[in-house]
């Protein structure tokens, strides 16, 4: 049901919120086992909101949340509940506080059912990567649901969750929405609060909503968007842009090689449909796009180095007993055991191109390069309004066929790292599916464009 | 080719400890991204500032009040405690 339906469903006392819940505890018992979206399950506590909403609707409050069933990725905390972030490091943490986002969906009478599995610390691309066991798609039981949001796609899919919460770095929330057929929006940095959000990369991060449909995404954004006293890189959302008149970018970079043929085919109908109500579509050109991979793993490392420093089992988090004499020895014990293999990986390149002697090779120019990257899309949004693009190069990889060599999982990243370079809000939206696998459509757009990019995503929604 | 050397100094800075063949895993995988991140270096990058935020915005400060909180969840959280002390092991080597 979408949320508009549920409240409709509880003012005509079709059902209550309690019932609402049980029933989608039970489909998790039932289908969870099999595809592992979630690691932690809330139940009781989620029963027992589920009967004080009940009351307070009784009593006429007005609660546009009422009965909708949210999953939140294990990387956002939620006051009470454990938070692992797909790590050992973790594993027994219970969170001392809630994020602002968590805290704005329960305000307006949400019901949390649980914490989502994830790549560890949002480091993946598949939902290969969490120490809680691989996630499986609904999909296709060797096809991998993407990552690293990879619980809150299944569990949209799946239906254990009306809408679920993700977080995106270099595609966390698109490329799991594309893989499982839904929809993903990765807002602009800065509109949604990061308090509470387990960092990785803090000048990428990004917590955005995860749905079946549109409406119910852009629901979600409205109400956990909006600067936040607690995140101080959060900002007020100037007024939408009057757009009148659809003009789409296509930019030719994104359709060379690597573009799997079938996906092309896919993007390039929606495009059709597009031009068919009346948008005027421009091949434009992002010559710096094809180093964003090469710019993001130097800046996402880097930055991840430093904020997974914290964790070295002192204040909170695993502490082993291991025959350690000096400090030194003691972060490297907690920090040995409880990251794994894929972490220690990026936490070595991230602390390689910060060193000395490297820094201004890798990370300076980088950050230059980044820039660059950005004036691309600055010169692009002067012509159009709205860049569209394929989200992945491929429908959804096996299961093991891009664990061999690293790089082969980060370049799946190649369309979607960009935009958080950049800064800039994308939805992925489902598209034509190619041989019964789902294909995403990525609809980037201006800064603080999120009502716009979700008008013009139900065009293709309505029209599809 | 980053040296076993290279690797085992960065390894110290990062706090990790790596095994002989973890070690040669690094040194193939981070040459790997390495070499692929060498690209970088044909950009022009003459007159670039460099971008370190999306947004374009300084210093957000917040009111000088008192708040009251409570440590109480924080403290339940030490792996090892005394009371509201976090307990950690003694690393003070004698020094004879």
């Amino acid at each position: 049901m979408k949320i508009k339906e549920i409240q409709q469903g509880l003012n005509n006392k079709d059902f209550s919120v309690r019932e609402l819940v049980e029933r989608k505890l039970a489909l998790i018992g039932e289908k969870d086992k099999d595809l592992n979206s979630f690691i932690t399950i809330d139940g009781d506590n989620a029963l027992k909101r589920a009967d004080k909403i009940d009351e307070r609707l009784k009593k006429g409050e007005d609660l546009p949340l009422a009965g909708v069933c949210v999953g939140v990725k294990d990387n956002i905390l939620f006051k009470n509940v454990r938070c692992t972030a797909g790590s050992n490091i973790l594993s027994d943490y219970t969170a001392v506080y809630s994020a602002t986002v968590v805290d704005r969906l329960l305000e307006k009478g949400a019901i949390i059912l649980g914490k989502l599995n994830l790549d560890e610390f949002a480091m993946g691309s598949s939902g290969e990567y969490s120490a809680f066991g691989v996630t499986k798609s609904p999909i296709g039981k060797d096809l991998v649901p993407g990552g690293s949001s990879s619980g809150p796609a299944v569990a949209v899919l799946a239906d254990f969750c009306d809408v679920t919460l993700g977080s995106d770095t270099g595609g966390s929330i698109r490329q799991p929405a594309a893989f499982c057929g839904v929809v993903g929006l990765k807002p602009t940095y800065g509109a949604v609060s990061r308090y509470g959000l387990i960092s990785l990369s803090s000048s990428l991060d990004q917590i955005g909503p995860l749905a079946k449909n549109v409406e119910d995404a852009e629901i979600i954004f409205d109400i956990i968007s909006g600067k936040d006293e607690k995140d101080a890189t959060s900002v007020n959302m100037p007024q939408g842009i009057d757009v009148s008149g659809l003009k789409i970018g296509v930019p030719k970079e994104f359709f060379t090689q690597g573009l799997d043929p079938k996906v092309e085919a896919s993007i390039r109908g929606a495009i059709k449909k597009y031009e068919q109500a009346g948008a005027t579509i421009k091949e434009i050109s992002l010559p710096n796009s094809k180093y964003s991979i090469a710019v993001y793993q130097i800046i996402m490392t880097a930055e991840a180095s430093s904020n997974l420093a914290r964790y070295d089992g002192i204040r909170y988090g695993l502490r082993n007993d291991a025959d350690t004499e000096t400090l030194e020895e003691v972060y490297s014990s907690n920090r040995t055991q409880g990251f794994s293999k894929e972490v220690r990986r990026r936490i070595m390149l991230g602390t390689y191109v910060l060193s000395s002697g490297y820094y201004d090779a890798y990370y300076a120019r980088a950050l230059k390069v980044r820039n660059k990257i950005k004036q691309d899309f600055d010169s692009a949004f002067e012509k159009v309004d709205y860049i569209l693009t394929p989200t992945t190069p491929t429908t959804p990889f096996k299961f093991g066929e891009k664990l061999k060599n690293p790089l082969e999982m980060y370049l799946s990243d190649m369309f979607t790292a960009s935009v958080n370079l950049a800064g800039l809000p994308a939805i992925s939206i489902p598209c034509y599916n190619i041989d019964n696998l789902p294909v995403g459509l990525q609809i980037i757009g201006k800064p603080f464009s999120e009502k716009s990019i979700f008008a013009t995503a139900k065009i293709f929604e309505d029209l599809k | 080719m980053i040296s076993k050397e290279e690797i085992l100094k960065i390894s110290k800075l990062a706090k990790l400890n790596l095994t002989d063949s973890e070690i040669e895993e690094l040194q193939n995988d981070m040459a790997s991204v390495l070499g692929y991140i060498d690209q970088l270096k044909e950009v022009d990058i003459d007159g670039v500032d460099p971008m370190s935020h999306a947004v374009d915005i300084k210093n957000q400060l917040k009111e000088d009040k008192i708040m009251e909180t409570d440590s109480t969840d924080i403290i339940k959280e030490f792996p090892e405690k005394e009371e509201r002390l976090l307990k950690v092991k003694s690393v003070f080597k004698n020094e004879d």
